[in-house]
């Protein structure tokens, strides 16, 4: 054989499954990392004369926006404003590369409940993803809001949507005598709804919910020390739970809800004990010269993260729930405190000062990195969303103390508008029980 | 032994005979000599007081001497004629010898005659099997000529075949050429057109989804269909909205060009890093 | 509140109730108003007024008097009681072992920086400092109790060095 016949075939070769049988493969092994882009149309209010009581489409808009993963068109800029499946124009829809829309209608009962109904549309494949039918009362209304961002939000990430959640916090506020008013509130993710759960002339800390969500433990200055309380939410009724010589605070509960972790000095300096709720046994956990507290259980329950200054200043560590080695976690900075585990367990959220400010930042448990997600002067109390995307902090601003929230990869801020006066301390409560 | 004794004792006889006369000769002789003047005295003196009994003396033993002598003389006679008859029989059985190698060498020249001849008959023997596998080698070679002469013409109209086969797949590859070129920049659009509207944004890792895509000529994606899903939802549909968004692809308006080149329907293997 | 406290535990002092018999318990009226239902108003400690005593009258009278000085600064994140109030730590030590029915109270504090768990425990250290010293010099462990407030009283309202250093003390209340 020569050469040339040789060439022949290997040309052959070469060039034979281009035009063979086999079709053109093109693979595809990257893409962008962009917001999503949704449309929210207007839900249809019928029923009564007055205005729906809540704007669904602006509430559900907010949600999906905040959580840093949606670009929600602008109402001036929708095409059309379809009710139905049927008037949906999706060559107009789609020549604005708008992928997926959502449509809805409240509707008030005669009985004075409502009804809501919302659809979810992909607008490339001009199919419905997802669509519901939802009573609600008057009070549950704007819930209902916040769950329609969850199933969205859930069928177009994969994530468990966290908006239909609860925070609570502690609000300040300065009578006009000169003394001071606190609260401790709780709301709805987005802040609204607020209600109080308790009131005192003295200061209010530490927030901490139940993971079942029904109670909420704080540390309250209400007999002139710090003392723990735990308070049913529903009811109101509350427990002293600790009230020692000495410090009595930063409760953190254990993921299955039996135990809370807690600072505690009644031995002389700020130690981590844990409380075993039904028998309010008391377990000493570290033993340490320095100070040790602002306890947090990992989501699996088997180690406690505190801040610790045995090291000669404030540094996370951690420590099996049962004894153990203590392991320092952060070396990067002077001062590295209040750690919180995300849901995951892949990574913490802390309070990180350098060069007088204090940031909330993001210890990879893998990489050991810690990135810092806000960039004020004074961050802190920084509490994770249940899902893991958000976390929700409180920042000093102009008028003092007030709660702001960022996507967990740093890229969405977001202030949230409440009332005035200080707002501090935000806790992110759990996911709510499975809808029925 | 005793023929050397003989011999040097007749030896030394002669020569003290020789010594004795010249004495005589020089002690009377001596004055009419030029004698140097070195020559020292005493000799003279000596002579002078040579006296004949001592000459009779010496006589004397000059005779025992001549007879010792002619006894010496007889025994070197008897031992040289014993040497010469064992010469005479050595030269006899030298004779006997020479007369052995004389046959011997002449039986040797035979044999070597002998062998030349036989040497010449091998080399006539080799001389003419050379020639016969000269003939053969030149009968092959012929042969090969031939076959070589009738592959070369083979060859020849198989190169001129395989010319053809050439120019022929040249000129196809050189519009394959064109067509690769051409479908590889439009594959790259694809691609980059895809990717920029592929949003992966929160998809799990490790996914992969294979999408087949119909389209018509200018790009318009007729239908979008999965050949293989994810298994996640989400993962398959942000697959399909980056081909529908990417719609119309960069594909040719020339529909001839858009068969050819195969892309009325194609493959879109999601797999991202 | 405070500038109250202060004025009974004046006033009782201007007294000069020597050996006074029973304290006035004073009860700090910590308001709780619990809204979303029951709730019992926590058993509310109380610290009391203090016990008079004669002795101090004209110490506490005297502006110039280590006594006058009633709240000690510190320096960020230390509990170390600095040269300058080592005079004041040393005159108050004095007064309760010279009064030993009188009880103060050391309020830790801390500025506004960093977590506030943390920063009650800072309060808790710079108060348990004071007491030390206190005791080391002769005063009884009854008759200094502490509590810390953290961050969660600042005097003043600023976000600057300033306010911070006003931020970091021990106030003695008797």
């Amino acid at each position: 054989m020569t050469m040339r016949s040789l060439l022949i075939l290997l040309l052959a070769l070469y060039i034979g499954p281009l035009f063979a049988a086999d079709e053109l493969e093109i693979i595809i092994d990257r893409g962008v990392e962009n917001t999503l882009p949704i449309a929210i149309v207007p839900f249809n209010w019928s029923g009564a004369p007055e205005m729906p009581p809540v704007e669904f489409a602006l509430t559900i808009g907010n949600d999906l926006q905040r959580s840093g993963r949606f670009a929600v068109m602008e109402e001036a800029d929708l095409p059309q404003r379809p009710v139905q499946f049927q008037e949906v124009n999706f060559r107009d829809w789609r020549l604005l590369g708008m992928e997926n829309i959502v449509l809805g209608a409240l509707k008030a009962l005669p009985d004075g409940t409502f009804e809501v109904e919302f659809r979810l549309i992909d607008v490339y494949r001009g199919a419905q993803i997802a669509g519901f039918r939802i009573p609600a009362t008057a009070k549950q209304i704007r819930r209902t809001a916040h769950r329609i961002s969850d199933i969205i939000f859930e069928r177009l990430t994969g994530i468990r949507g966290a908006f239909d959640t609860r925070i609570a916090y502690v609000t300040v506020r300065n009578n006009d005598d000169g003394s001071k008013r606190y609260q401790m509130q709780i709301a709805d993710a987005d802040g609204f709804n607020s209600q109080v759960l308790m009131e005192s002339s003295e200061p209010l800390m530490s927030p901490a919910w139940s993971p079942d969500g029904r109670q909420l433990a704080y540390v309250s200055f209400e007999s002139r020390n710090s003392s723990i309380f735990i308070q049913d939410i529903i009811t109101g009724e509350r427990t002293r739970v600790a009230g020692f010589s000495g410090i009595n605070s930063a409760p953190a509960w254990s993921p299955d809800g039996t135990r809370l972790a807690m600072t505690l000095s009644r031995e002389g300096d700020p130690e981590i004990y844990i409380m075993h709720l039904a028998t309010r046994n008391l377990e000493r956990l570290t033993h340490d010269r320095g100070i040790d507290t602002e306890p947090a259980w990992s989501p699996d329950g088997q180690k406690i993260a505190f801040t610790s200054d045995r090291g000669g200043n404030p540094q996370i560590y951690e420590m099996s729930t049962n004894g153990g080695r203590t392991e320092r976690l952060t070396f990067v900075g002077v001062y590295n405190a209040r750690p919180r585990y995300s849901p995951d367990g892949n990574s913490m959220s802390l309070v990180h000062g350098q060069d007088n400010t204090y940031r909330i930042g993001i210890l990879d448990f893998r990489t050991s990195d810690i990135t810092l997600l806000t960039g004020a002067r004074l961050d802190e109390s920084p509490s994770f969303a249940p899902n893991g995307s958000m976390i929700m902090y409180a920042t000093t601003g102009r008028q003092g103390s007030e709660l702001a929230a960022v996507s967990a990869d740093g890229s969405v801020h977001q202030r949230l508008a409440l009332q005035v006066g200080e707002v501090r301390e935000p806790a992110w409560g759990p996911f709510p029980p499975e809808m029925p | 032994m005793l023929t050397s004794l003989t011999l040097q004792s007749s030896l030394r006889s002669v020569l003290i005979h020789i010594a004795a006369v010249l004495l005589l000769v020089l002690s009377f002789d001596f004055p009419s000599r030029k004698t140097p003047q070195q020559m020292p005295q005493m000799n003279i003196v000596e002579a002078v007081a040579v006296d004949s009994a001592q000459v009779e003396k010496e006589l004397q033993r000059l005779q025992e001497l001549d007879t010792a002598k002619a006894q010496e003389e007889l025994a070197k006679q008897q031992k040289l004629e014993q040497q010469v008859r064992e010469l005479e029989k050595k030269s006899t059985q030298a004779e006997t010898k020479r007369k052995e190698e004389e046959k011997r060498l002449v039986d040797l020249e035979k044999k070597k005659l002998q062998e030349q001849k036989a040497r010449e008959t091998e080399q006539k023997k080799l001389a003419d099997l050379k020639k016969q596998q000269e003939e053969l080698e030149r009968k092959r070679k012929q042969d090969e000529d031939q076959a070589r002469k009738a592959e070369a013409e083979k060859q020849r109209k198989e190169e001129e075949e395989a010319a053809r086969q050439i120019q022929l797949a040249e000129q196809q590859a050189e519009q394959q050429g064109q067509d690769q070129a051409l479908l590889q920049g439009i594959t790259a659009n694809i691609y980059r057109s895809v990717v920029s509207n592929y949003n992966v944004s929160g998809l799990a890792p490790g996914l992969e989804c294979v999408l087949i895509v119909r389209t018509v000529p200018g790009g318009e994606v007729v239908s979008v269909s999965i050949s293989q899903s994810s298994g996640n939802e989400i993962f398959d549909r942000r697959a399909i909205n980056a081909v529908q968004k990417a719609s119309p692809l960069p594909l040719p308006e020339d529909p001839a060009t858009f068969e050819r080149l195969g892309l009325r329907q194609f493959r879109l293997p999601f797999r991202p890093q | 509140m405070k500038t109250r406290l202060f004025l009974i535990v004046l006033l009782t002092v201007l007294l000069g109730a020597c050996s006074s018999t029973g304290g006035s318990k004073q009860q700090p009226s910590a308001s709780v108003d619990d809204r979303s239902g029951a709730g019992d108003n926590g058993d509310v400690n109380t610290y009391g007024a203090g016990e008079g005593s004669g002795a101090g009258m004209s110490e506490l009278d005297d502006p110039n008097s280590p006594l006058s000085t009633r709240i000690i600064y510190f320096e960020y994140d230390s509990s170390d009681i600095q040269e300058r109030y080592r005079d004041v730590v040393e005159a108050h030590a004095n007064y309760l072992v010279n009064n030993p029915n009188v009880v103060v109270a050391l309020e830790g504090h801390a500025d506004e920086r960093g977590s506030r768990e943390y920063n009650l425990a800072l309060g808790e250290r710079r108060a348990l400092a004071v007491k030390r010293q206190m005791t080391l010099l002769g005063a009884a462990a009854s008759q200094v109790r502490t509590v810390s407030y953290g961050e969660e009283r600042p005097v003043e309202s600023g976000h600057d060095d300033y306010s911070w250093g006003q931020n970091r003390r021990v106030e003695l209340v008797y």
